[in-house]
């Protein structure tokens, strides 16, 4: 019996290829990309579970000035204080500022950027596992230094690191252990781990009035009964007894790091949960406008198939066997379909980097969670596909097959209302990505200020005492147009410090340079000049956005009170440009002019040409120079580029699905239309018999979708409208919403619903009237 | 075995009320071959639906085998159509997406007959049809006469008490149609079945052994073949 069913269901689809496989095609494409955005939202709710205690791991804040560098010495207190804090570590994380770590004898070097500053239990709390080590414990003495699995491999080879002494600009140490990489579903990674119980290896100090002290980040296991809240307020009752800094601790748990809408300072990854929003909004989209398709082509189906429904009846079906045959037949399309998309989604998975800007692995979602979200989708989706034939049972009258008529219903409210769903859905989304488009347009070709091509940067080892003789080596090298140094760059700024008026405070960003530095970044001078060699360390140049905070009339006679008694004196003024990248606005900067200070960059405007020649000439150099001294370089072109990366990704993930969906969109209206003129066809036959001509018929069918056309552009205009204003809120530099956006998406979705349907009320209406009249 | 007291089938118009059987009264016994004649819109077909239960008198008695068949659920409609009733329609009714076995098969499927014996029923109506060669084709790729064989294979195939046959011979031409009507008489009088056949065809209907003439709604005669035989 199932078997023949199966067989009937298979014979159906078989029956009509072009249609079925249309529509399975459709469903497939629209629900892998469900699959693909249920993984990707999965794996970033799932960032930080990967610990196995990470439900009970919480991070210590400030609340009240939102950040988490809080004294040193305030988690031992805590610890000892509060039975309900079960383990305490002090977790520094610094991401972003690459330094050099060499070995002490071997000729190895490597750039690390993930270094994490901590204790012994550490690796209790994250579970981290020691691969070897030369103690019981990873952090053997007070200068240990413990690497990872892949820092090892990358460094030493097979060579055994174990008691080897590393070499950085800022410290030295004895790496006493090796440690299995951290997972990847983490807000924080590490290359490098540094005992911090050793004073000299604490990274950062706060200081007021000429006060200082180290901070951490602090980092405890609370037991499991604790309610963090409570436990929060426990301490903030008392905790003048413990310090003077704080007064308004709060806990934070690890899983909440990555998508939290605090917005802390710190070098912990973050997700954005807006985007996620967007993501699941489009995920959620797509699986309704597929959805939509695959029931318009169930009842289309089941139209065609009253006949047999009459037949089975008469030949003593009942209700149970008829929906049975229905319900095999619905989600016999619907599994192929969801077989497709599982097989679709293996194969684009690897590739799911340019697509989310991460890899999704299937490893790193929870797979329970994952295979049940997506079963209960299918049997949503079979579910609300089967409601086609059960209306269908329930309004069937053997009677009126039997009569040989078969009436249905024209004016059918649901299905109006669903094509004007889609509708609305295909004009957001076209809004949307010529939206996002022209924002990331304007923002790659807006100017940043300086001229960032064929600009490059290398960046100095602070020990190196004497940077101009390499900028002057360098600058003799015949493809170098110019060179300068410089401490900070457009990108990072080192330093920031007050405007030096009492009254009028902002902070003002501090580049300090050496000669040639406007001309090599190609910054304009707007007003007074530029450096003489006699300004060095008492001069500086300010920029149009620093002139106007301060409000002067003129740089003459001004002074830059900041830095060094007696201030800058203020030379001149020089065209905006930025230090960040264009989410954040321009600020006030400062270009301090000094002499010999250990700069850390030297930036070099190359000539055209071979790009891969002119840095080995450079590389030449830098060898007779600094021989012991790995060279590393960025072009700032791209340092730019990758600040929009995020955005780019983003972006071309958010057209991506959103062009999946305006195909399913367009699909969904071929099959409305289809049915409608199948349902129209004998009127058509009539109204040509009775003298109609092809371009009347064609009008009059194309006139009801224009009026639906129309209503969904009312619709959709506003939500697009609303929708995209808050994308670009995340912007400082945005691009206008013009008219013509929200005007072209309207037009783009007219044309798709004129075509389709023209193409198709033409079909119906060339046919030959006879012929569609003979069967009523 | 069927019996029809005043039988009423009206529809309600805005103003009026048409009817399209008017206090019918019929009675059936078992094994007969009963043709009803009469011109378009007469209400011969809603006469047979009412018979084969699939459609409701308004009013009046129907008794099927002595039992009330006006008052029966629809469960047990399934039932009488399972087990005591085969249909054949003039447009055939075959369902296209299958075979010609697979149609027969449908209503031993309902009935839930086990796979082997079903097989064993198809095959062995196949063979006395003569149709064995073409078990694997679609109705598209017969003949009208062929089509209505499989529609009666189909009719017979759960071994019925009565076949309904709603101008069985209507889309043939009269070759097809002289053996469609000899199939009739054969399983009339070899097997009992008792059938009632609508025709518009003076000459079909006297393959059966009484002919009942209906006009607008009402019996207008209703005699044997013999006596019809005799008058002329």
């Amino acid at each position: 019996m199932l078997r023949f069913r199966l067989l009937m269901a298979i014979r159906n689809l078989l029956n009509d290829k072009l249609n079925g496989s249309l529509i399975i095609g459709g469903f497939a494409i629209g629900f892998t990309a469900c699959i693909l955005i249920g993984l990707f939202l999965l794996s970033e709710h799932r960032v930080n579970k990967v610990f196995s205690n990470s439900e009970n791991i919480y991070r210590i804040y400030d609340a009240k000035n939102k950040t988490e560098m809080l004294d040193y010495s305030l988690y031992p207190k805590l610890w000892k204080e509060y039975p309900e804090i079960e383990d305490a570590c002090p977790m520094e994380y610094s991401s972003g500022f690459p330094i050099v770590v060499k070995d002490a004898e071997l000729d190895v070097s490597a750039r690390l950027d993930q270094i994490i500053g901590t204790t012994d239990n550490f690796f209790d709390i994250f579970s981290v596992k020691v691969i070897s080590c030369l103690s019981d414990k990873p952090f053997a003495f007070d200068k240990s230094i413990v690497i990872t699995k892949s820092v090892a491999k990358q460094m030493y080879g097979s060579i055994n690191p174990l008691g080897r002494t590393l070499k950085t600009d800022f410290f030295e140490g004895t790496i006493t252990a090796v440690i299995e990489d951290l997972p990847r579903m983490a807000s924080f990674q590490a290359q490098l781990i540094i005992n911090t119980d050793f004073e000299e290896f604490r990274l950062s100090q706060s200081c007021n009035d000429g006060k200082c002290w180290y901070v951490t980040p602090h980092f405890v296991i609370l037991n499991k009964s604790v309610v963090p809240e409570q436990l929060a307020n426990k301490i903030n009752s008392s905790i003048k007894d413990i310090s003077v800094h704080v007064d308004s601790l709060a806990f934070q748990n690890i899983e909440d790091i990555y998508l939290s809408k605090l917005q802390m300072k710190d070098a912990h990854a973050k997700g954005n949960s807006n985007v996620l929003s967007v993501f699941l909004a489009i995920g959620i989209l797509i699986l309704l406008l597929s959805s939509i398709n695959y029931i318009n082509f169930t009842i289309s189906r089941q139209f065609s198939k009253l006949k047999e429904f009459g037949i089975k009846k008469i030949n003593g079906a009942n209700a149970t066997n008829l929906f049975l045959g229905a319900f095999i037949e619905v989600s016999l399309g619907i599994i192929i379909s969801a077989c497709i998309a599982i097989l679709l989604t293996a194969l684009i998975l690897p590739h799911s980097a340019s697509l989310f800007g991460k890899e999704i692995h299937f490893a790193d979602v929870n797979a329970g969670v994952a295979v049940a979200l997506m079963l209960s989708v299918i049997v949503l989706v079979v579910l609300m596909n089967c409601m086609a034939p059960v209306y269908m049972f329930t309004r069937f009258k053997i009677i009126d097959f039997l009569a040989g008529s078969s009436k249905h219903n024209r004016k059918q409210i649901g299905r109006q209302v669903m094509l004007t769903f889609q509708m609305v859905a295909s004009i957001i989304l076209i809004a949307s990505v010529l939206t996002i488009f022209k924002q990331l347009e304007y923002v790659k070709h807006f100017n940043l200020g300086f001229n960032k091509e064929q600009l490059v940067r290398f960046d100095l080892p602070y020990t190196y005492e004497s940077p101009s003789t390499i900028k002057e080596e360098i600058g003799k090298l015949p493809f170098v147009v110019s060179s300068t140094l410089s401490d900070g760059y457009p990108g990072h700024v080192k330093l920031r410090m007050g405007s030096g008026e009492g009254e009028n405070n902002f902070k003002m960003h501090c580049i300090t340079i050496s000669d040639d530095y406007l001309e090599t970044m190609g910054i304009k001078l707007k007003d007074g000049r530029k450096f003489h060699r006699g300004d060095q360390n008492s001069a500086c140049i300010i920029n149009e956005e620093a002139y106007k905070r301060f409000g002067w009339n003129s740089t003459e006679n001004k002074i830059y009170q900041q830095g060094r008694n007696g201030g800058y004196q203020v030379l001149g003024v020089v065209e905006d440009f930025n230090t960040q990248s264009l989410h954040a606005g321009i600020e006030p900067v400062a270009l301090l002019y000094r002499a010999d200070v250990p700069f850390g960059t030297l930036s070099v405007r190359l000539a055209p040409g071979n790009v891969s020649l002119q840095l080995k000439g450079i590389e030449q150099a830098w060898k007779r120079i600094l021989p012991h001294e790995p060279m590393y370089f960025t072009f700032y072109d791209q340092q730019f580029q990758a600040m929009y990366q995020k955005e780019e990704r983003l972006a071309r993930s958010v057209s991506f699905f959103s062009i999946i969906a305006i195909v399913l969109t367009c699909m969904g209206i071929l099959g409305q239309i289809l049915l409608v003129s199948f349902a129209r066809t004998k009127e058509i036959g009539i109204r040509k018999v009775n003298g109609a001509k092809i371009s009347e018929i064609l009008t009059l069918l194309n006139k009801d979708f224009i009026k639906w056309v129309a209503i969904a552009f009312v619709i959709a205009t506003p939500i697009a409208w609303f929708a995209m204003n808050k994308w670009l809120e995340n912007f400082a530099y945005k691009t206008n919403l013009s008219w013509w956006i929200f005007a072209l998406a309207g037009l783009f979705a007219l044309a798709i619903a004129l075509l389709t349907v023209s193409y198709q009320s033409w079909k119906a209406a060339v046919k030959n009237p006879v012929e569609v009249l003979r069967y009523e | 075995m069927i019996q029809l007291n005043d039988i009423f089938k009206y529809y309600d118009n805005k103003f009026q009320r048409s009817y399209v059987l008017k206090d019918f009264c019929l009675n059936i016994n078992e094994g007969e071959f009963v043709s009803i004649m009469g011109p378009s819109g007469a209400g011969k077909s809603t006469l047979l639906n009412i018979i084969g239960m699939l459609d409701v008198a308004d009013d009046g008695e129907y008794f099927f085998m002595d039992q009330p068949a006006h008052k029966l659920s629809d469960k047990k409609k399934v039932e009488f159509h399972r087990n005591y009733v085969g249909f054949i329609f003039q447009a055939f009714h075959l369902i296209d997406e299958m075979t010609v076995a697979e149609n027969i098969e449908t209503p031993l499927i309902y009935k839930g007959v086990k796979s082997k014996e079903r097989k064993a029923m198809v095959a062995d109506l196949l063979d006395r049809f003569n149709m064995v060669a073409k078990k694997d084709l679609f109705p598209a790729q017969l003949s009208g006469g062929q089509q209505q064989l499989v529609g009666i294979a189909r009719a017979i195939i759960s071994k019925p008490k009565l076949l309904l046959a709603d101008e069985p011979t209507g889309n043939l031409h009269s070759d097809q149609g002289k053996e469609i009507m000899k199939l009739l008489k054969k399983l009339n009088e070899e097997e009992g079945i008792t059938i009632i056949q609508v025709t518009h065809n003076e000459e079909f209907a006297q393959y059966g052994k009484r002919i009942i003439r209906i006009e607008d709604g009402m019996k207008k005669s209703d005699l044997p073949v013999a006596t019809l035989l005799e008058q002329v």
